[in-house]
């Protein structure tokens, strides 16, 4: 026979002024379970705790329910106080009789009296059906998988492993570093993108605790957190690293010329390649598309001026495991292909080029020296027009976002080119100039001020051609009126995506992704780092646009996060979750179907005890089961019950009114 | 012999007969037999469609509606204008058969609108229907030496939304038939703009502004001869080139010509049944480069850029 | 409950049943199933709002509107209640990635039933309420009253009538 205490809070006057408290006291006396019924000022204060906690006592009470605010709000307060008394704390309700009562029916007080009282003997009546709850412990696989080798993932990647938790950083070109080390200088401090990262990178190479490897792919991810199995697919690179020197022996001598694409086009790379001098691990890998032969069987000079051997064209793509316990997803952007922007000539203008292209111009390491040039005849150009937005902010031809980080960078751009080229005149088309960010709004000034940059708020509606030179015609909105410049180069700010795998990405990881293939944070505000899916993490652009010092502060909340589930040797999990009772179940598999997390699998067991024939039952991960209690809704054989919130406990609330 | 609804548009009987007659020679030439809605009427063109919604859409609704009672899938529309009323009219009412029906029980008699035909412009039906393959195997003398300039106008392809057909800003569909035909096509950025279209009548200097840029634009680009397939952009590029010239205080002298004149001349028709003499800017001289031999010849457009966008990142 | 009046005379008339009526002072009993994560938190900030409503909703909470089994409707419609009202987090924002469609679907099937054994429709009615719509609840519970009012009590099913 339960033996209920029921605790009813005045709340001050928020409850005491709206419902006749004692006279639901002597009304919740009269129910057969409970054998101990007060009200108190502040139930939640340290007496009111203590009247509970001596009442579990005095009247060995089975169950606990207070009568006070939403349990949303004192839930974890008062079963602390239950449990300090010896008693289970999920035998502990809650009625909420403020916030659904004496707050929302203030000109009634004899039916929010009636109510509470209701409420009161719904909450009795669950509390009967209660069960001892345990929290769940799961151990912890204390190793971190990074997905990604830009910022994001090198800055994620070198915090977790700086609190000493192994990494497996995973990168799918041949050298970690990103679209960071593509740029030249960084704004709005002009620092040198490429003498600030390339430290980080030998950083990632060196460091103990960080196993790096590049040309990969991960191609699985099992189990939940704490105890995820990732496959990574090693890409054959044709080269074992272990003889490689990277003594570039072999790419100078290789015959076959590439667009570079880290270069984006400008120039040309080998078909056995270094992306970039920088490069870390600075060794070498054959690009199969392009590498004769690989292609034809005919060539084979790079193993012969390899003097380590380390050369292997029979190299296979090759499949391992890591045992992980946390995931940080870090895959970066791509740039929107301008295309649609046929009025600007896109494709057909060889002088229109894209931001990027720009950048790797500018940069001193780059195809033309840090030289900006006409792409068309060689030539420095004189007036380059900048127009912003391209693809951004365009529901017609692009998409609705704002990239975020364009009006910086174009601002950059006019500073650099002003830098490199000193006659040189800079012509900035905007819509808005969105320089929200520390010392930003003073960088775009500098462009502006010290570099003489016109900037002209309206859109360009053409571009054409007159001679050698691109006549750019647009509107200056601020003076109504239509402004043509002769410009010799025209650089499109093109719009930020997520990388293009990242839905196929998203669906191997079982988290969820946005109409434009962004992944999503749990909360846009509250957990902007957490996925759905616990203990997978997103930094840097493949959640949404965003700068570098963006980019790191994610990075590095997620190693928080990280560093955070690995605290202990185990998880602890809220108890309340589903179970199967497999002498019920039937092995529909409806559960199966309905579970948002993949949670529920199906195992055999036999059908009677000792018997060798078997029958299929549903299983519940412990570890993966959120507790939403989709499967319990749709058992039809009441197999599985949803623990706090069992199908007695709702089904004796409903019947208590 | 396939059938093709047609509807000419008041132009067709007026301004721009030469379009009409070297439209029925080349439809002949093709296999085509063009079957002229009965009873048609106008567009509403410009007029109607800044003044009341309801006439705007009952002009070419009712033009639609007649058009379904003969039994062909496609109507042809010979002039832009009518092409772009009846195509967004059409676009209308299949997103509102209630607006349809409220029309046709209403202000026209003629019957239901299913909307089961096709509009296509003739410029889109010789593109997509009779293809550049079959029109390169019909033609009779090549055009090879002459440079023309291919010039669409707003409405062809504009709105994309509406139009479905070929590329907005920077079209090629009449670049690949001329092609067809031996002629060069040459580079043309001004193929699109606006010609300053139904001003002509209300305020001309706006259109010697605009019509001026494109006939420059297009001598620029070392045109021969502007290839139209619009009667209006045929009526401001020819017929005020001589004011423009004034206003500009410079010679241009670039004829205008529809598509379907080069088509017939390639197709063998003789020069007499081009009706040149409608033209104000002669167009003799232009034509009297076919067959010479084309001392720079225009490389094709390439449409693969030359530096590759971040796409290639990705291997 | 002391309101549930089962006297065949007075003015409310039942929807179901043309010959049953109430008297005119008959309050309704409706049983609420809400959603922890948005809807039981729009209906506290109804509280904190001090936004007021008819009292004759008693709220349940479950985790997720995919948590509600078909059989606690028909529970409540055949124990006290006079109408059902669940709740969940607006589609796509389901704190379980796609609870709510879930119960969504299911919803339409059980309605349907309840519509073809007599029940009129509106003594079950569905709703989205997020966690910052405290006064869109009150809207919503005073709709789903007023409805149930104009209803009349419930007698069809009712377990003390078999």
């Amino acid at each position: 026979m339960a033996r209920v205490g029921v605790f009813v809070c005045f709340c001050g006057a928020n409850i005491a002024d709206f419902v006749d408290v004692p006279a639901v006291v002597e009304e919740v006396k009269k129910i057969r379970e409970v054998k101990y019924a007060v009200y108190y000022k502040y139930m939640c204060s340290d007496p009111g705790q203590q009247i509970i906690k001596d009442a579990i006592a005095q009247y060995r009470l089975t169950s606990v329910v207070v009568a006070a605010c939403s349990p949303r709000m004192h839930e974890k307060t008062f079963r602390r106080a239950v449990s300090e008394a010896g008693l289970n704390p999920y035998l502990l309700e809650i009625a909420n009789i403020r916030e659904h009562s004496s707050w929302v029916h203030q000109k009634n007080k004899k039916a929010a009296t009636e109510k509470a009282g209701d409420l009161i003997r719904m909450a009795v009546a669950k509390s009967i059906a209660n069960e001892q709850l345990h929290e769940i412990s799961v151990p912890v696989t204390k190793r971190a998988l990074v997905i990604g080798g830009g910022i994001a993932g090198i800055q994620a990647a070198l915090d977790i492993a700086d609190a000493h938790i192994p990494v497996v950083l995973v990168e799918r070109s041949p050298s970690i570093g990103g679209r960071m080390a593509q740029l030249d200088e960084t704004f709005p401090t002009l620092d040198c993108s490429q003498c600030i990262l390339t430290p980080k990178m030998v950083d990632v190479a060196s460091h103990p605790y960080i196993e790096l490897i590049p040309y990969s792919e991960v191609i699985g991810l099992e189990g939940y957190v704490g105890n995820y199995k990732a496959k990574i697919k090693k890409k054959a690179s044709y080269v074992n690293f272990s003889l490689c020197t990277g003594c570039g022996a072999c790419t100078q001598k290789c015959p076959v010329k590439v667009p570079n694409e880290f270069n984006m086009g400008i120039d040309k790379r080998k078909a056995i390649y270094t992306p970039f001098p920088q490069a870390v691990p600075n060794k070498p890998v054959i690009d199969a598309e392009h590498c004769n032969m690989l292609l034809k069987g005919k060539c084979g000079i790079c193993s012969k001026v390899c003097e380590k051997g380390a050369i292997d064209y029979t190299m296979k793509d090759e499949v391992i495991e890591r045992e992980i316990g946390a995931v940080v997803v870090a895959t970066g952007y791509d740039l929107w292909d301008p295309k649609p922007y046929e009025e600007y000539g896109v494709g057909r203008f060889k002088d229109v080029i894209t931001s990027l292209e720009f950048e790797r111009m500018v940069s001193a390491s780059g195809p033309t020296g840090g030289l900006p040039i006409r792409p068309s005849d060689g030539k420095v150009p004189k007036t380059v027009v900048f127009i912003k937005c391209i693809g951004s902010r365009d529901e017609a031809k692009g998409i609705e976002y704002c990239s975020k980080i364009c009006c910086m960078y174009t601002a950059k751009h006019a500073i650099l080119l002003h830098h490199k080229v000193h006659d040189s005149r800079a012509y900035v088309f905007y819509m808005d100039v969105r320089a929200a960010g520390k010392g930003y709004e003073e960088f775009v000034k500098r462009a502006q001020v010290e570099t003489g940059t016109t900037y002209l708020r309206g859109r360009v509606s053409k571009i054409y051609k007159m001679g050698d030179k691109l006549m750019v015609r647009g509107e200056d909105a601020q003076l109504g009126q239509v402004v043509e410049i002769e410009a010799d180069m025209v650089v499109l700010a093109t719009a930020i995506i997520p990388y293009k795998t990242n839905p196929a990405l998203a669906r191997l990881l079982g988290i969820s992704y946005d109409k434009y293939g962004y992944l999503s944070e749990a909360h846009p505000k509250l957990r902007p780092v957490e996925t759905a899916k616990a203990g997978i993490f997103l930094a840097g652009c493949t959640q949404a646009p965003k700068d570098i010092p963006d980019t790191v502060a994610q990075a590095s909340a997620c190693a928080a996060k990280v560093c955070g589930i690995f605290s202990g040797d185990a998880l602890k999990k809220d108890p309340m979750i589903s179970v199967v009772n497999p002498d019920y179940c039937s092995g529909c598999q409806n559960c199966v179907q309905v579970c948002p997390y993949q949670a529920i699998t199906t195992e055999e067991i036999p059908i009677t005890r000792g018997s060798k024939e078997t029958r299929t039952v549903a299983k519940i991960n412990e570890g993966v089961c959120q507790g939403c209690g989709s499967c319990a809704a749709v058992c039809r054989s009441m197999a599985i019950s949803l623990k706090g919130f069992t199908d007695s406990q709702i089904i004796n609330e409903i019947v208590s009114i | 012999m396939t059938k093709l609804t047609y509807f000419p548009g008041c132009s067709a009987h007026g301004t721009s007969e030469e379009f009409d007659h070297t439209l029925k020679l080349v439809m002949k030439t093709l296999n085509v037999e063009l079957e002229e809605i009965p009873d048609w009427n106008c567009c509403g063109a410009t007029s109607a469609h800044v003044m009341t919604e309801n006439l705007a859409l009952s002009l070419p609704l009712r033009n639609l509606v007649l058009a379904e009672k003969l039994e062909n899938n496609t109507m042809g529309i010979a002039c832009a204008s009518c092409y772009s009323r009846m195509k967004s009219t059409k676009k209308y009412m299949d997103e509102h058969p209630d607006k349809a029906k409220e029309l046709t029980s209403s202000v026209i008699d003629e019957g239901e609108y299913t909307g089961k035909v096709e509009i296509k412009s003739m410029l889109q039906f010789c593109y997509e229907e009779v293809g550049v393959e079959k029109i390169k195997s019909l033609v009779k003398k090549s055009l090879s030496g002459l440079k023309v300039a291919c010039y669409y106008g707003c409405l062809l392809t504009r709105p994309k939304g509406v139009t479905q057909f070929d590329s907005p800003e920077y079209p090629m569909s009449m670049d690949r038939i001329m092609e067809a035909l031996g002629a060069t096509a040459v580079d043309f950025d001004y193929k699109t703009e606006c010609c300053g279209a139904s001003f002509s009548i209300s305020r001309t200097e706006v259109v010697h502004l605009l019509t001026g840029k494109i006939l420059e634009m297009a001598k620029e680009a070392g045109a021969d001869l502007i290839v139209v397939a619009c009667p209006l952009c045929q009526s401001n590029l020819d017929m005020r080139q001589p004011d423009i010239e004034k206003h500009l205080g410079k010679k241009i002298g670039i004829p205008v010509m529809y598509f379907t004149q080069l088509m017939a001349l390639a197709f063998g028709y003789p020069e007499k049944e081009l009706k040149l003499s409608k033209h104000i800017v002669p167009v003799e001289e232009a034509l009297s480069n076919i067959g010479k031999v084309v001392e720079t010849p225009q490389q094709p457009t390439k449409t693969k850029k030359a530096v590759p966008s971040a796409e290639s990142e990705a291997k | 409950m002391e309101t549930q009046e089962k006297e065949v005379k007075g003015s409310v008339q039942s929807a179901e049943n043309p010959g049953l009526t109430a008297p005119a002072d008959w309050q309704p009993v409706i049983i609420g199933i809400l959603c922890n994560w948005c809807s039981y938190a729009g209906s506290d900030l109804t509280g904190t709002s001090r936004i007021q409503y008819p009292p004759n909703i008693r709220i349940i909470r479950v985790p997720c509107s995919s948590r509600v089994d078909p059989w606690f409707i028909i529970k409540s419609l055949q124990a006290t209640a006079d109408g059902v009202l669940i709740s969940g987090c607006h589609p796509g924002d389901c704190h379980y990635i796609a609870g709510n469609y879930y119960a969504r679907r299911r919803f339409l099937v059980i309605k349907n039933l309840l519509n073809f054994v007599g029940y009129h429709e509106n003594r079950v009615q569905f709703s989205w309420v997020s966690a910052a719509e405290g006064a869109k609840f009150a809207q919503v519970v005073a709709k789903v009253t007023d409805d149930i009012k104009k209803l009349g009590p419930l007698h069809r099913y009712k377990k003390e009538n078999f």
